[in-house]
């Protein structure tokens, strides 16, 4: 017997491992011979009789529940915890994961919990970036209404700070750092970056990842959106490498 | 997995397994799913892969599992699928004390396809590991092929998985992903059963996470 490499491990499989089973998904087949059906022994063979008898029954059972009736509403409780953990996935590319350093949960609103990814773009390690979205409250009824899902909002750091680390929560803001050592916090309400006391706005518009779209790094075009304020970086700070 | 917790034999914890396989599956039927959900139980069958900490007290001697699956397979509850989603790694002696009886081709070969109910989900995460199932079907297949229902692998990310190298959060390296597993198997067996290779039903993927 061996000892499970994690907890899920052999539940997982034990609880749906088969034709739409949660984790199986088909894949596109190579070319094939053939089924090899005489090679199994009787027992074996009696097995896969079984399975597909129990399915032929069931399936001319009148009675059968179709397993894709929709469920149309699931709210879930939206207090839960705020943590701050290390990147663990995210409703991303995988090309768009590379950079990631570490997820915040925070409860923002009452009652609306917001996720923040932190990190820097995958075209360039050094442009940091904090994607934000808010927790679907009802995600069956968001699942029917792809349009109703919260987008995913991309704040660039003004500046080629490297990669952004969150280092604290509140339900206003976090604080993060960099890893070019600059410290300071995220307005999650006004949507700006506060480094020694000066309010910086985010480098460019938000866009919104794509499966197939790597977030575009930002050209000398782009300028910050609040000319009014002139940041002055502190030691430790990279020098901004966009022209006004 | 013992009844009422606590300890048991391995045989007995193996024949709790069948019972679960079977109850849940008839739940299914209950509900009127059997058509569309057919349940296989499994297993993470493995071996170490070196003599150092903390490998050796992670995965069971040969003679435990196997007496795990001959519980499974002969307690009483037969006609529900065993699937071995583990390794194949033979050759190091498997206890404490490094003194055990080490894994063989024919002990793999027994818990993944030998025991009646039981079928292999090879778990291809490198080249090394799918070699390590091509030697076991190399040594023992003359015994009746092994027939995988598909590979596994454990890559971190989220949906939509990489086609190629995936990170596994679990150790911090980059390996194989559901795809790249599922064609290096098939490829490995080509020049052997190259009119005869199955088509593997499926590539699946569990998240390795510290």
């Amino acid at each position: 017997m061996a000892r499970m490499k994690t907890a899920i491990t052999v539940g997982v499989i034990v609880a749906l491992l088969g034709a739409g089973g949660a984790l199986a998904f088909p894949v596109v087949t190579g070319p094939s011979g053939g089924t090899g059906d005489e090679q199994l022994s009787p027992e074996k063979a009696a097995i896969l009789q079984a399975e597909a008898e129990r399915q032929q029954q069931a399936a001319a059972t009148s009675e059968a529940t179709p397993l894709g009736t929709p469920v149309l509403s699931c709210p879930r409780d939206s207090s839960g915890d705020t943590f701050v953990r290390p990147f663990d996935g995210g409703p991303f590319h995988p090309k768009q994961t590379i950079y990631f350093t570490n997820v915040a949960r925070v409860l923002s609103d009452p009652g609306q919990p917001t996720w923040i990814y932190a990190g820097a773009i995958s075209t360039d390690r050094q442009q940091g970036v904090l994607f934000v979205q808010n927790e679907e409250l009802d995600p069956c009824a968001a699942a029917l209404n792809p349009g109703d899902v919260s987008p995913i909002q991309v704040f660039l750091t003004p500046y080629k700070w490297g990669r952004v680390t969150i280092a604290a929560v509140s339900s206003k803001s976090i604080e993060f750092t960099t890893d070019s050592g600059v410290k300071g916090s995220f307005d999650l309400a006004a949507h700006s970056f506060l480094v020694d006391g000066i309010a910086l706005s985010p480098l460019a518009t938000p866009v919104v990842p794509g499966e197939d779209t790597l977030i575009p790094t930002p050209t000398v075009s782009a300028r910050r959106n609040d000319e009014s304020i002139v940041a002055t970086p502190s030691a430790g700070i990279a020098t901004p490498n966009i022209s006004d | 997995m013992c009844p009422n917790g606590g300890t048991c034999y391995p045989s007995t914890a193996g024949q709790q397994w069948a019972y679960v396989a079977r109850d849940v599956q008839s739940w299914i039927s209950s509900q009127g799913w059997s058509s569309q959900i057919t349940i296989w139980a499994g297993s993470d069958f493995e071996q170490r892969t070196s003599y150092s900490t903390p490998d050796y007290d992670n995965w069971d001697c040969p003679l435990k599992t196997k007496q795990f699956v001959d519980g499974y397979n002969y307690g009483g509850a037969t006609g529900y699928r065993l699937v071995d989603f583990g390794s194949a790694w033979t050759g190091l002696n498997c206890d404490h004390a490094n003194s055990g009886p080490p894994w063989t081709t024919n002990d793999v070969y027994y818990i993944a396809w030998g025991a009646t109910s039981d079928w292999p989900l090879p778990e291809t995460y490198s080249q090394y590991a799918v070699n390590s199932w091509l030697a076991v079907e190399a040594v023992n297949g003359s015994q009746g092929r092994m027939r995988p229902v598909g590979v596994m692998t454990e890559c971190s990310t989220g949906d939509v998985l990489p086609t190629s190298n995936c990170w596994v959060q679990g150790n911090g390296q980059n390996e194989f992903a559901p795809r790249q597993g599922w064609d290096t198997l098939r490829l490995g067996l080509r020049p052997t059963y190259l009119s005869t290779l199955w088509d593997y039903d499926y590539a699946v993927n569990i998240k390795w996470q510290p």
